[in-house]
């Protein structure tokens, strides 16, 4: 069974722990330019909203990858990056409709969210619970719930 | 390792920008931030020196825990001698832009000289440069800063700014980072803006890194766990943000209210935590939209607000119909008790406006309130304030003398200059609620004894983040001590002062310290820093840094004789409350604090101390 | 006889109706303790930290024998803090 990263905006405070956490685990400084995760303000709504790769079942940055650098882990569904096969042509950045993957200058390779080997560092560090690691099936199930709870008070009242 | 150990001089009378080696030996001796470029700016700069000259110099300084994973790690400091005191200034603010300055490599950056014409610092990481600010020149923070990142074509640009206040020499000015967190007191602002220097804005992208990331990650998890298990940290703050004492200290007694005339205020409840959170009849919406963190936060205490549309100050002014920061405990009580306004909305504006602007409200609400009562007194007329009704009360007249000051024009430039020049202009100097020229916070001293006496040997004038023995006067943390009682307080303030010294110095921010202890800071600051930190080390640079201040505002010119409280709380008995009857025990809390602290009866740092602390 | 009860914070929503501002007059009988009058409320003791009557704190240890009298007003708040 897979599990997704599932984020719930309204829990975010914006303090960042995530992507601290994410570069700690992939660069070994805390350097969040370097994340694969991004919190973004919008200022004008007072929200917090962190976002990153969402692991598409028809990968398209995969698809598009001329060197085939870009695989699926088995164990965890996520869609990783050797650093060996790519080439820095950035076509999955051209190919990904999100933004999630981007090219670092640093290294001139192509860099994504690879679910930390199915112990995701931003989810571990999310003091709010914001950003959790749940059943990939039911990543809407505590929206769900909440929604459920709401029509059922509409109904009762 | 944790220090980048790198310092950007940048001299802006030559216009050069120099990179150097951080001298770790006085990073061993204290540490970082307030501690060390205290030490940089003693050794540097003539005490005497005029603040406003271009022989003054602004540090902003980075911890050696800034822009790591420990929790609330991303603060910097603005160490400069004070435009309002003419003392050592430390003025401490979160917000991101200090984490962006260490990811760029910078421990530390010193600001010498005055540029001939208006410029703003960019940093790239190793490269820094400056250039022309003419056209932010005149603008509000909030605009330079949109405009800094739009130019150079990234959002991800973290800026430092000053308001037209800071340029028209407002006493109080603050440097203002990510719109609005603030180093906010004794007129760093001001400093930054004498030197023409309209703005710092950074993109830094090397890293940061520990002596022993395992450790280090342990040793913050831990510490994040007991903030996150502490009620105050983990529950409180969050939900109601440090606004939650408006009602707490005018229960006890020590809310100062009209400028110090009163200490409680009958409109207490329309301006705390409780009324940011009430449903409003016009709009069905709270003044209050969400918390916010600062970097690495994990506490989350920051105030973000939306003012009622059908407000007066907004109704016809769509540009301030937005959501921004919103009023913590010290602002809404100087915007709000300090000059007898109950109207939260307005008490929201005069906040977007201080923030837009980069005013100090600490300084500016109670400098309003003095004026408030010249003007109730006579002494001031509606010929001096340009036609403005400055009762106490009026909340039109607060936000038009906002704006005013915010742009430093017409009576807005008396108000800015703080309420001693204020009062000694209008020769009424015993109403001026100020110790070494700087406004109080938010206690009052008579109620709150500890909090008297450490207003009068704050180091920075008087300010209530020098040793908060509200804590444990008020709140029981981390025992409770009796507010009324002014026995015992001495050795209280000085633990105090000594203790935050050290998280002023580490890249940490004081409120931790409502869950933790030096015992918490320690392990974190030991992972990451060359070197072995133990409490009883961190603990005897606290107590440096605080001579080391002391000493500075000695050869500046201040004696024993300023640490003082106004006649006010001297004489004046409170009159209501727990505290009715009651006045400052400073008389005999002072001399103890002396002998507590190996100072001479004088108040001077006896040679023993000195040279036990190697000052 | 008649007494003042102000709950704050996250304590408010214990306030009985009628309660204005987080404050409310209510009649108690001659004797009864701060404790009493939390339970009445079902307030969690653990919940009230900070408990004043008339502005002056009392400690944990005698908010179950300290007997009010005639017009104290006890105000509560669980664990805050500021700056």
């Amino acid at each position: 069974m897979h599990k997704s990263l599932s984020i719930d905006p309204g829990k975010c405070t914006g303090c960042l722990q995530c992507e601290i956490a994410c570069s700690l685990d992939n660069e070994g400084t805390f350097n969040p330019s370097k994340s694969r995760i991004k919190v973004f303000t919008f200022e004008a709504k007072g929200r917090f909203v962190p976002y990153t790769c969402t692991q598409c079942a028809e990968a398209w940055c995969l698809e598009a990858c001329p060197t085939h650098a870009i695989t699926i882990d088995r164990a965890t569904g996520a869609k990783v990056v050797s650093d060996t096969l790519c080439v820095g042509c950035k076509v999955c950045t051209i190919a990904c409709p999100f933004g999630t993957i981007n090219f670092n200058q640093d290294t001139g390779k192509v860099v994504k969210c690879d679910l930390c080997e199915g112990e995701p560092e931003c989810a571990k560090a999310c003091p709010t619970e914001a950003i959790t690691y749940v059943d990939a099936d039911w990543t809407g199930l505590d929206k769900m719930r909440a929604s459920a709870g709401a029509a059922d008070a509409a109904a009762q009242a | 390792m944790a220090w980048a150990g790198k310092i950007l001089r940048v001299n802006l009378t030559e216009g050069t920008c120099k990179s150097e080696p951080l001298n770790m030996e006085w990073a061993n001796a204290y540490l970082g931030q307030r501690g060390l470029a205290t030490k940089y700016l003693t050794e540097e700069i003539d005490p005497k020196v005029d603040p406003l000259s271009p022989e003054n110099k602004m540090i902003m300084t980075t911890g050696p825990l800034t822009g790591t994973c420990a929790s609330t790690a991303g603060r910097y400091s603005v160490v400069t001698k004070g435009a309002l005191t003419g003392a050592i200034a430390c003025s401490n603010s979160g917000g991101f832009f200090g984490n962006e300055m260490k990811n760029a490599g910078w421990d530390q950056i010193i600001f010498e000289g005055k540029s001939p014409k208006p410029v703003y610092l960019f940093i790239e990481n190793d490269k820094a440069e400056l250039l022309d600010a003419s056209a932010h020149w005149g603008t509000s923070v909030w605009d330079t800063e949109e405009a800094i990142k739009h130019n150079h074509g990234d959002p991800q640009i973290r800026v430092a700014s000053i308001g037209i206040s800071g340029e028209k020499g407002v006493k109080y000015a603050c440097v203002v980072n990510d719109m609005h967190r603030a180093a906010g007191r004794s007129g760093v602002g001001t400093v930054m803006g004498s030197k023409n220097l309209k703005a710092v804005a950074i993109r830094g992208t090397k890293g940061v890194s520990v002596k022993d990331p395992k450790r280090f990650v342990q040793a913050t998890n831990d510490a994040k766990k007991v903030l996150a298990e502490n009620a105050v940290t983990g529950e409180g703050l969050p939900a109601m943000g440090t606004q939650v004492l408006m009602n707490v200290i005018n229960e006890v007694g020590a809310l100062p209210t009209r400028n110090h005339r009163d200490s409680q205020f009958e409109g207490a409840n329309d301006i705390g935590a409780e009324a940011m959170l009430k449903e409003r009849e016009s709009d069905g919406k709270p003044n209050l939209v969400t918390n916010a963190a600062c970097f690495g936060c994990t506490i989350a205490c920051g105030r973000i607000s939306e003012i009622d549309r059908t407000h007066f100050s907004v109704a016809e002014r769509p540009e301030y119909q937005i959501i921004s920061g919103g009023l913590e405990y010290e602002a809404a009580w100087a915007l709000g008790a300090a000059t007898g306004i109950n109207d939260i909305e307005a008490l929201t504006f005069a906040n977007f406006i201080c923030n837009e602007q980069g005013l100090d409200p600490i300084s500016f609400g109670a400098t309003v309130g003095a004026a408030m009562e010249m003007f109730e007194d006579g002494v001031l007329t509606t010929k001096e304030t340009g036609g403005i009704e400055l009762t106490f009360g009026n909340a039109k007249a607060l936000c038009d003398i906002a704006e005013l000051t915010g742009r430093g024009e017409g009576f807005g430039a008396e108000i800015g200059l703080g309420s001693k020049l204020l009062c000694e202009k209008y020769g009424r100097p015993e109403l001026s609620m100020t110790v070494k020229g700087q406004e109080f916070p938010a206690y009052d001293g008579r109620g709150i004894q500890g909090m008297g006496l450490t207003y009068a040997t704050s180091n920075r004038g008087a300010c209530h983040l020098r040793s908060y023995t509200v804590a444990s006067e008020i709140l029981g943390i981390p025992e409770k001590t009796d507010p009324l009682e002014s026995d015992g307080k001495a050795g209280l303030v000085r633990a105090f002062q000594d203790a935050t010294a050290v998280v002023d110095s580490s890249g940490m921010c004081v409120f931790t310290t409502f869950a933790w202890t030096l015992e918490d800071f320690a392990p974190q600051i030991d992972a990451a820093c060359e070197g072995e930190w133990t409490v009883e080390r961190l603990l005897e640079i606290g107590e440096r840094i605080w001579n080391l201040e002391r000493q500075f505002n000695l050869a500046a010119g201040f004696t024993g004789k300023d640490d003082n409280l106004p006649a006010r709380l001297m004489k004046d008995a409170a009159k209501t409350g727990p505290a009715e009857g009651k006045t400052s025990g400073l008389d005999t809390m002072l001399p103890e604090y002396y002998e507590i602290r190996g100072w001479t009866p004088e108040g001077v740092p006896s040679n023993e101390t000195l040279s036990r602390l190697g000052v | 006889m008649q007494m003042t009860l102000k709950l704050f914070a996250s304590l408010a929503p214990f306030m009985p109706e009628g309660a204005k501002d987080n404050a409310v007059q209510i009649e108690v009988d001659e004797g009864t303790t701060i404790n009493q009058v939390f339970d009445r409320y079902q307030v969690p003791h653990k919940m009230a930290h900070l408990v004043l009557i008339n502005g002056i704190y009392i400690a944990p240890a005698d908010r179950a024998t300290r007997a009010l009298v005639e017009g104290d007003a006890v105000a509560a708040w669980p664990p805050v803090a500021g700056g």
